[in-house]
C-alpha cells in the first residue's frame, strides 16, 4: 500500500524519496541482488499468480 | 497465461532487431512494479517485420487495438503503412513502437540502449538514464511511480551503463 507522495528535499537521497513515496524498497533491494533474467522469471511467476487471482475474482463476481 | 520471457525468447531466436523499452525494461533494471506486456522499439523495415511475423506466427496474434481484433497478417498493402503494432498473442501482449517519446526513432533508441546477456540469448534494453527520460516524457501516474524507483536504483547502482549480466 502506498502512502501519499511527499515532496523530495534537496538533502534527501533518491532511495529515501522512494521510501517516502510509499514503496517497500526492500523489494527493490531484493531485485537488485538478482540478475536481470532472474528478475524477469520472478516477475513472470508473480504475474501468473496475480492473473489467476484476478480471474478467480472475476468468476466470483460473475456468479454473484 | 502470459509467458513474457517465452515471447522475448522467440524475438531473440528469430533475430528480430529491437530494444526493450517500457515497464519490461524497468523490471529488468530492478523496479518492483508489475507489467503485463512487453514494449519494444524496432525498425519497421520489411525484413525486420517479417522476422517479427515469423516469431509469433503460431501464437494467434491479433491487433488488440482494432475494434474487431483483426488477425495480424503482414500483407503487401499493410507493410509500408505500419508505424506501431499493438498485438495480443498466446504468450502475452507485445507492443512494437517505431518511436519512443522523449528519445526519438529507432536509431536514437538503439543509441540509448545497453546490451543484455540472458540465458536465452542477447538483446538490448534502454539504459536506466534513457528509460527515465522516456518515462518523464510520457508523464502518466504509472510512469511517475516508475521514475521514483528508477532514480533510486540509479543512485544505488552507480556507475551505470555497459552490459547488465
Amino acid at each position: 500500500m502506498q502512502k501519499p507522495a511527499q515532496p523530495m528535499t534537496s538533502q534527501q537521497s533518491a532511495w529515501q524519496a522512494a521510501e517516502e513515496y510509499g514503496f517497500d524498497m526492500s523489494l527493490v533491494e531484493d531485485n537488485l541482488r538478482l540478475t536481470p533474467w532472474e528478475r524477469i522469471r520472478r516477475h513472470s511467476r508473480a504475474l501468473a499468480m496475480a492473473l489467476t487471482l484476478r480471474e478467480a475474482m472475476e468468476k466470483r463476481h460473475a456468479g454473484a | 497465461m502470459p509467458e513474457l520471457e517465452s515471447l522475448l525468447e522467440r524475438l531473440i531466436r528469430h533475430d528480430v532487431e529491437f530494444v526493450i523499452v517500457g515497464g519490461f525494461a524497468a523490471l529488468a533494471h530492478g523496479v518492483s512494479l508489475m507489467t503485463e506486456d512487453i514494449d519494444i522499439c524496432c525498425p519497421f523495415a520489411e525484413a525486420n517485420l517479417r522476422k517479427l511475423g515469423q516469431a509469433i506466427v503460431d501464437l494467434h496474434p491479433i491487433h488488440r487495438m482494432t475494434p474487431n481484433r483483426l488477425p495480424f497478417e503482414l500483407t503487401p498493402d499493410l507493410l509500408p503503412t505500419l508505424k506501431n503494432l499493438y498485438l495480443r498473442t498466446d504468450l502475452g501482449v507485445l507492443d512494437c513502437l517505431g518511436n519512443v517519446k522523449g528519445l526519438g526513432d529507432y536509431p536514437a533508441v538503439r543509441e540509448a540502449s545497453i546490451s543484455l546477456e540472458l540465458p536465452i540469448g542477447t538483446c538490448r534494453l534502454l539504459s536506466i538514464e534513457a528509460l527515465i527520460k522516456a518515462k518523464e516524457a510520457m508523464g502518466g501516474p504509472r510512469d511517475k511511480q516508475t521514475i521514483v524507483q528508477l532514480k533510486a536504483i540509479q543512485e544505488r547502482t552507480k556507475p551505470s551503463g555497459g552490459t547488465l549480466d
